[in-house]
Formats: C-alpha cells, structure tokens, sequence
C-alpha cells in the first residue's frame, strides 16, 4: 500500500484502521509508520469527521424505560411455549379426571340423599289413603256356575 | 454453539417458544435493531415500530431457519439487518420528501443552534445531516460505521460490489463534511 491508497482509504472507512477491511490492517500500519506529512494530515482529517460522527451516539443512547416498554411489547409478540404429546395428554386427562369426578360426586350425592329421603316419606304419598289397609282379593267363584 | 453464526443455535429453541432464548435474543439485537432504525428514520418511534415489525418476522420464520452460513450463505444478524432496511425503506418511500438522488443544500436552519454547539446539539446536527444524504450513501454509512458490519457483509446487504460500497461511502463521508462545514460545525 502506497500513501495514495492509504489516503483514499481513509476517506472511505475513517481514521480508524480497525475499521478497515482486514486484509489492509497491516500494510495501513505500515504506512502510517512512515510518518509521512501527507498522512498524518489524512488521518487528522478523517478523526475529526469520526469524532462528530461518534459525538451522534449521544441521541440513540438507550431511553431505559421506553426501551423496556418496548422489550415487553416484543416479548409478548413472541410464540408461547409449545407443550408436548405427552403433557398435553396429562392436560386433557387431568380435565375429563375433574369433569368425571364432579359427575360421580353428583349422582353419587342424588343417590344417598334419595335413600335418607325415603325413610322419611308419608305412607301414602299417592293421596290415596281412603284405600288404606286394602288388600286385594281373590274369589274364586268358579262354584257359581252350577 | 455455531461459532460462525451464534445466532442461530437460539432459533429451533425460540420456535418451541422458549422464553429465555426469546429473551436473549431480543436484549442482544434490540439495541442495535434501533440505532439502525433512528438513524435511517431519524424517528424514534417509527424505528420502534420497525424494531417490532422485524421481531415478528423473526418469530415467524424461526421455525424454519436454516443457518447456511458454512454454505457461505446468510448469517442470522445479516438476514435480521436486511429484514430490518427493507422496513425502514417502506417506511421512507411513504414520505413526501422522500428522494434516492441529489442532496438539499443545507440542513434546516431550524434545526441549528444559535449558542456553541453543546454535545446533544452537536448531535442533533449530526442526525440532521445524515437525514439529509441520499439514502443509499446514508444506507452504507450506517452499515459500515455505526452497525461495524464489514465491507463485505455491507455489501451483500445492499446487493452492490464492495467497490460501489467504497463509492458510497466516500461520497456519504465527503457530504457529510460538506453539510456539516456549512452550519460552522468546528472540528472538521
């Protein structure tokens, strides 16, 4: 690399060497090693126009609370965790587990209360007690044809 | 992990919506998924709205995402920055102002102040001035300076040889001088 190269360079990337595609680390290194007049006023200049450029971080200097905010938006956009085969069996299974159990539970309850309820009913709770006592009867009139 | 792409390893775990990689992922780009946003927009919340919109195309194509970057394909961060630009230049072709070519003489007179320049001033001045730059120089400019991508990947992002990135970039660096010049910025 010539000083030439080295000053169109650095009108390009900056003073900044690091910058620099890589594979012109070490020639840029050489050359400014030179000390030349030339391109010690190149990289001057160039410093410069970085130093105004890196004076523009101040503005995008994270904003802590509205970048937050924005974290959470973002992470709420984000997909959900994804059950597998079998958790998501367990899942239904632990549902129709409850949904039975309750069932049961309830005919299980109507049952018992319909036992404790029975001994409890009047004799005749059809109202018809006038017929109470009365037991049918079987004649036998078969003698009557005679 | 993929030494060539560290990325990538984060994204079958964000598709099984694993919430720390979702986390992880979203605190090491967000930041700069931003910058690159007000700094192409020059408006925080639509580079906000952009830093979004890009996270829910990741969401969407994690599932699927092949790092070829052994290939010699893209890398995560590189696919994430162009995802991110093509928001940005929708966003730009909606404005009345918008323009690719030529560059306005000076920066708005509104937007200068009248004390010496304190830092955020100063700052102030530098954003105005890189809105002002033809997209495609403010483009290379804030891939190659203020992202730190290489030249090569620069280039691969804006579909042009390293040589028209140099191009563009040489000319992005030498307007910025010019309008900054203008407006008495010292320094420079």
């Amino acid at each position: 690399m010539n000083s030439a190269q080295f000053i169109i360079l650095t009108e390009v990337y900056g003073a900044d060497i690091h910058r620099w595609p890589i594979e012109c680390l070490i020639p840029a290194a050489e050359v400014i090693g030179l000390n030349l007049p030339e391109v010690k006023y190149a990289l001057t200049q160039a410093a410069s126009l970085d130093a105004l450029f890196d004076s523009e971080h101040v503005s995008t200097q994270p904003n802590l609370q509205a970048d937050r905010l924005l974290f959470d938006r973002i992470i709420a956009t984000a997909p959900k965790p994804k059950t597998g085969y079998w958790q998501a069996w367990a899942g239904w299974l632990s549902w129709y587990s409850l949904v039975g159990a309750g069932l049961a539970g309830a005919v299980a309850g109507a049952f018992f209360v319909s036992i404790l309820t029975s001994g409890m009913l009047p004799e005749n709770v059809d109202g018809n007690g006038a017929l109470a006592g009365v037991t049918a009867e079987y004649v036998y009139d078969a003698q009557d044809w005679s | 992990m993929n030494e060539l792409d560290p990325d990538a390893e984060l994204l079958p775990r964000i598709a099984r919506g694993d919430q720390l990689a979702i986390r992880q992922l979203v605190a090491r780009k967000l930041p700069r998924l931003l910058a690159l946003g007000v700094r192409m927009l020059n408006d925080r919340i639509e580079a906000e709205d952009v830093a979004q919109e890009t996270f829910l195309r990741v969401w969407k194509h994690a599932e699927n995402w092949q790092s070829s970057v052994e290939l010699g394909g893209t890398k995560f961060d590189t696919w994430l920055h162009k995802v991110a630009l093509n928001l940005c230049y929708d966003r730009l072709r909606t404005r009345k102002d918008y323009s690719d070519e030529g560059m306005p003489e000076r920066i708005d007179p509104a937007l200068i102040p009248e004390q010496l320049l304190n830092k955020s001033q100063q700052a102030d001045l530098i954003n105005a001035a890189l809105a002002l730059l033809p997209s495609r120089q403010r483009e290379a400019l804030v891939l190659q300076y203020y992202q730190a991508l290489s030249n090569i990947e620069a280039a691969n992002l804006m579909g042009v040889s390293v040589e028209a990135l140099e191009s563009l970039l040489s000319r992005a660096r030498r307007n910025m001088r010019t309008l900054l010049a203008k407006e008495g910025v010292n320094k420079i």
